[in-house]
């Protein structure tokens, strides 16, 4: 989409009255740039540095500068801080447009971080995660150190403990538990930041809508989650599908004998890339154009128990009474594209304490075990989208 | 001499004579030079073979037709398996061996493999580099062969370290090869020099072993070889000690002393089988190291003191060993002593253990920068199979890190390096819970066959344990046990082979059966990690076929050394692959270069 290391500017603190405020630049010539506004030297800015003066007429500011690989991004980047007073951040941000910058995105700078190498998708999602009051984050970076050094204590253990008797086995077994409990509480937390998946189920009304989506809930046997505010309304629930975390939407409320606009208009809005939507009619009728264009949709012909119901090809035949059909619809939920990343902390968490039962007997059972939660913890890009939408999360300036 | 030999072997170690037998049983004519007849194979150091994967290496030797696993068999007087309790995956059979009648039995199958064996030093190397036409003994005589295998072990200069004294020699009571390393250097080979030690031998009955804790042995009916026909024999006796407080103090007092410590040494040392000057220094608050005893032979007068490894003074070395209980008589038969060495570095040699500038002789054992005698025979067995596939004029074949510690063994050497005597260990492996001892005679066997070294005799008797291996698995499959068949049983992690095998009608009696049926269920049981373990390898691979065409510059990929940017701008590889065989190219620069590529995609689609 853009260059990489363009020139991008936000304010990176909150847009109100306030003593002082930061604006941060990063990117190729953030220096150069801040210089020549700053009527600085050339190379005033060159590496960590900090400059106070005029700022092209606007404000006495203080500037810090960092040099490549040493700043928040990974890139050169320089933060301004100017008075909190309304408009001067932003007419400083207006002059840095003007010298070519661009207004970053949500988490643009977050996301160059991570694409510099200079954070981890972890931190990524821990850092969201303070965002929404999930604690702090800089603990969890250590948890694929602290799983390394778990694995050097095995292997200690396994290739020089019959001469050396370097560990114990209950120090191993300790050690997993210790892991253990961190991962799962840092699963509870990205549980918290991440955004899932989103199915509606939508169609006209007495469709059986609601049927199906107390059906669905009902067969649910774990509830994922109970944390306040993942239930946006009483139409909205986080489901386990197939081991996928998806939120279902009953959109019930928004549907006419014909769907109207604005009803549609509204569910749109929350609907995303990858979104999925299931369109209850027990009439098979047409659905609305820009539905069937936008979104993967699986048309279901409802109530298909009852007597003269339609069999239409590219509708499946669905019954919340008998069943019939509930399967297809499981399947069709968890086939999102789109991943939450706390499966991967939950998926580490069952593979610890799988660890922790094979400990006693094949130590080097465990060992393959931990190996590969390590591999969870470590691998870098497996989910980009995660990490994406994550990042979108982040207020302008981080 | 007039005749021209196929392949010739320098020197008679754990490498050497292997790789000897390795090329004799691919038809070669073969002649192995040695200072020494009566020191063909000589235990230097502790009188055992095996350990935790040492000993599963010993099972791949056996299952490439190699001699260390059918004397380790015949000459064992104690056996033990290591790390019983730690899961199939690692256990490791070691034996205690009689160190004399080791020598007798390997010099038995040098002979019936054909051997020529020659006692003489070598002084020289004859001919370019590229193309080695002989070799110059020290009494004048010129051998000439085809292709040529360097196992000199730790004699290429060897000087011996004693506290302040030092003297030449490859080995207690040796000379060492000061002008065939002169020669190497002359060559322009890059060499290094490594170190590495041994214990004190005292006097058995100068010991009061009453009050020694006796280490059991193992009755398992085990054996190396699947040709020999009976478990090893359980006839000696073992005891562990352990320092005392008074053990360390000594030491501390006389670091000075030690040729360790006082700066003499400069070669590089083993971490993982370290001094006790090492040990005392790195972990000062530990007291209670344990110290075994070990027969050197049946009914010796002498015991080897494993774990005591010390270049201290001889004076030092009375007070060190008297400080251990039930030592205080303790009269010591030899001093412990230190050894430098000349070894070649990293990149000197390639995948088939050529040296690249080349293009006949291999090197093996020591030398390529290992230690132990079950790297050294391992090394030396496939060296010496390429250097007789190579004087055959035949194509070369190297064993892949999957299936084999063998192939772990060669691809760390070759790719990643050691700058420290080259130990084996379990954890070096990515398939840990494939490569066991009990199935190492299937992992092996095409490579072996591959590879030329197994006899028609021998790949027969694999085939009929092959049946059998196949048959027992398809019972596990068919038997079902209240509707579940007996295979999915094996995978419960609570169930042991024993149990599982219980549950098939096989009426299993020979030891042999036995274990092909144990093998047939710990492979069941981990068959999900092995197969991960492939598609991460294979995965691995596939990453080694992408292009590096879009990099202009090295200069700009931060992610790799400087080295490898300079290399690389050079050399202009087209893919990983090729990168790999750079040799100033490692392991993380790859890595490195993978996350660049990697990274840059990300970059793209945002």
């Amino acid at each position: 989409m853009e260059q990489q290391n363009d020139l991008i500017v936000a304010q990176a603190t909150p847009d109100a009255v306030s003593a002082i405020a930061v604006v941060r630049l990063s990117g190729k010539g953030a220096s150069a740039v801040v210089e020549l506004l700053m009527k600085l030297k050339s190379g005033r800015l060159k590496g960590k540095k900090r400059a106070v003066g005029d700022f092209a007429g606007i404000d006495h500011i203080v500037a810090i500068s960092w040099a490549v690989g040493k700043s928040y991004t990974g890139e050169e980047m320089v933060d301004l801080m100017c008075h909190g007073s309304p408009g001067t951040a932003g007419k400083i941000i207006g002059k840095l447009l003007e010298k070519g910058a661009r207004q970053a995105q949500p988490g643009e700078f977050t996301r160059r971080a991570w694409i510099n190498g200079r954070i981890t998708e972890m931190d990524v999602l821990a850092l969201s995660s303070q965002f929404s009051g999930g604690g702090r984050p800089g603990k969890d970076k250590d948890l694929s150190r602290e799983l390394q050094e778990l694995t050097s204590e095995i292997e200690g253990f396994i290739e020089f403990n019959e001469d050396h008797e370097i560990s114990e086995e209950q120090k191993i077994s300790d050690l997993l538990k210790r892991i253990l409990q961190r991962t799962n509480d840092l699963a509870e937390k990205v549980k918290r930041a991440e955004i899932l998946p989103k199915v509606f189920i939508m169609g006209p009304v007495n469709a059986g809508k609601s049927t199906l989506f107390n059906k669905l809930y009902g067969k649910e046997t774990v509830v994922v989650s109970s944390t306040p505010g993942t239930t946006r309304d009483g139409a909205t629930r986080i489901l386990n599908v197939y081991g996928r975390r998806v939120e279902i939407t009953d959109s019930a409320g928004y549907g006419g004998q014909r769907l109207d606009g604005k009803a549609l208009t509204i569910s749109e809005k929350s609907l995303g890339r990858g979104d999925r939507i299931v369109w209850m009619d027990p009439q098979c009728n047409d659905i609305p154009e820009r539905i069937k264009q936008g979104y993967e949709v699986l048309r279901v012909c409802s109530m298909c128990d009852k007597k003269n119901t339609m069999e239409k090809t590219g509708w499946l035949s669905v019954s919340s009474v008998t069943g019939q059909g509930l399967q297809q619809i499981e399947e069709f939920i968890s086939a999102t594209e789109k991943e939450g990343s706390s499966w991967r902390l939950e998926k580490m968490v069952e593979l610890l304490k799988k660890a922790i039962e094979a400990a006693d007997s094949d130590v080097a059972l465990a060992a393959e075990i931990v190996s590969e939660v390590l591999r969870e913890a470590e691998e870098p890009v497996k989910n980009a989208d995660a990490v994406e939408r994550a990042l979108e999360r982040f207020c302008v300036g981080k | 001499m007039k005749q021209k030999y196929q392949v010739l072997v320098i020197g008679g170690g754990h490498a050497g004579v292997e790789a000897a037998a390795a090329a004799a049983s691919l038809g070669c004519t073969t002649v192995l030079v040695t200072p020494s007849t009566e020191k063909i194979s000589l235990m230097s150091c502790n009188p055992a073979i095996g350990g935790i994967a040492k000993g599963t290496l010993v099972r791949e030797i056996d299952g490439l037709g190699g001699v260390t696993a059918e004397s380790a068999d015949a000459t064992a007087l104690q056996f033990r398996m290591l790390n019983m309790k730690k899961g199939p995956a690692v256990w490791g059979p070691r034996v205690q061996s009689d160190v004399d009648m080791y020598t007798v039995k390997q010099i038995q199958q040098l002979r019936a493999a054909g051997v020529h064996i020659v006692e003489g030093l070598v002084r020289r190397l004859v001919g370019p580099n590229k193309r080695i036409k002989a070799v110059l003994l020290e009494d004048g005589r010129e051998i000439k062969a085809q292709t040529f295998v360097l196992a000199a072990g730790t004699f290429l200069d060897g000087m011996l370290h004693r506290g302040q004294v030092t003297w030449p020699g490859g080995r207690r009571g040796d000379t060492s090869s000061v002008s065939l390393e002169r020669d190497i250097r002359k060559r322009m080979f890059h060499v290094k020099r490594f170190k590495t030690g041994t214990s004190p031998r005292v006097l058995r009955n100068s010991i009061d072993t009453s009050i020694l804790e006796e280490q059991i042995s193992h009755d398992l009916q085990f054996r190396f070889s699947w040709a020999s026909k009976q478990g090893v024999a359980n006839t000696e006796k073992c005891w562990v000690t352990r320092t005392t407080g008074e053990t360390e103090k000594l030491v501390k007092d006389s670091l000075t002393k030690s040729a360790l410590y006082s700066g003499r040494i400069h070669g590089r040392g083993p971490r993982y089988c370290p001094s006790f000057e090492d040990k005392v220094t790195k972990f000062p608050e530990r007291t209670g190291h344990p110290i075994h005893l070990e027969p050197m032979g049946k009914s010796s007068r002498i015991m080897y003191l494993n774990g005591l490894s010390t270049s201290m003074p001889e004076e030092i070395q009375e007070k060190i060993v008297r400080s251990l209980p039930g030592f205080s008589n303790a009269v010591i038969a030899a001093y412990g002593y230190t050894v430098e060495y000349t070894c070649f570095e990293t990149g000197e040699f390639d995948h088939t253990l050529k040296l690249r500038e080349t293009e006949n002789l291999y090197v093996c054992g020591q030398i390529l920068g290992t230690s132990g005698y079950e790297e050294a025979a391992a090394t030396g067995l496939f060296a010496g199979a390429c250097a007789a596939r190579s004087a055959l004029g035949l194509e070369q074949t190297i064993p892949d890190r999957l299936n084999s510690y063998l192939g772990v063994m060669v691809d760390d050497l070759v790719s990643i390096g050691t700058e420290e005597p080259y130990r084996l260990f379990s954890s070096r492996s990515e398939n840990r819970l494939g490569l066991r001892q009990d199935n190492a005679d299937r992992r092996v066997f095409e490579f072996a066959e591959k590879l030329g070294v197994l006899s028609e005799k021998k790949i027969a008797e694999y085939q009929k344990r092959d049946r059998k291996y196949r048959h027992m698995r398809k019972k596990l499959m068919e038997t079902r046990i209240h509707g579940k068949t007996v295979e999915s049983i094996c995978r419960r992690p609570e169930i042991t082979p024993e149990e599982a095998g219980g549950l098939i009608d096989l009426q299993t009696q020979s030891i042999d059966e036995r274990e092909i049926l144990r093998t047939a269920v710990l492979d069941i049981k981990y068959s999900g990690y092995v197969k991960r373990a492939e598609k991460r390898h294979s995965v691995r691979k596939r990453y080694g076929s992408a292009s590096l065409e879009s990099i202009k510059d090295y200069n700009l990929v931060e992610t790799i050394t400087i080295e490898a940017r300079e290399a690389l701008n050079e050399r202009r590889p087209a893919t990983l692959l090729e990168a790999e065989s750079i040799p100033a190219v490692r392991q993380a620069d790859l890595d490195g270069l993978a996350l660049y590529l990697m990274k840059r995609s990300v970059s793209r689609e945002t």
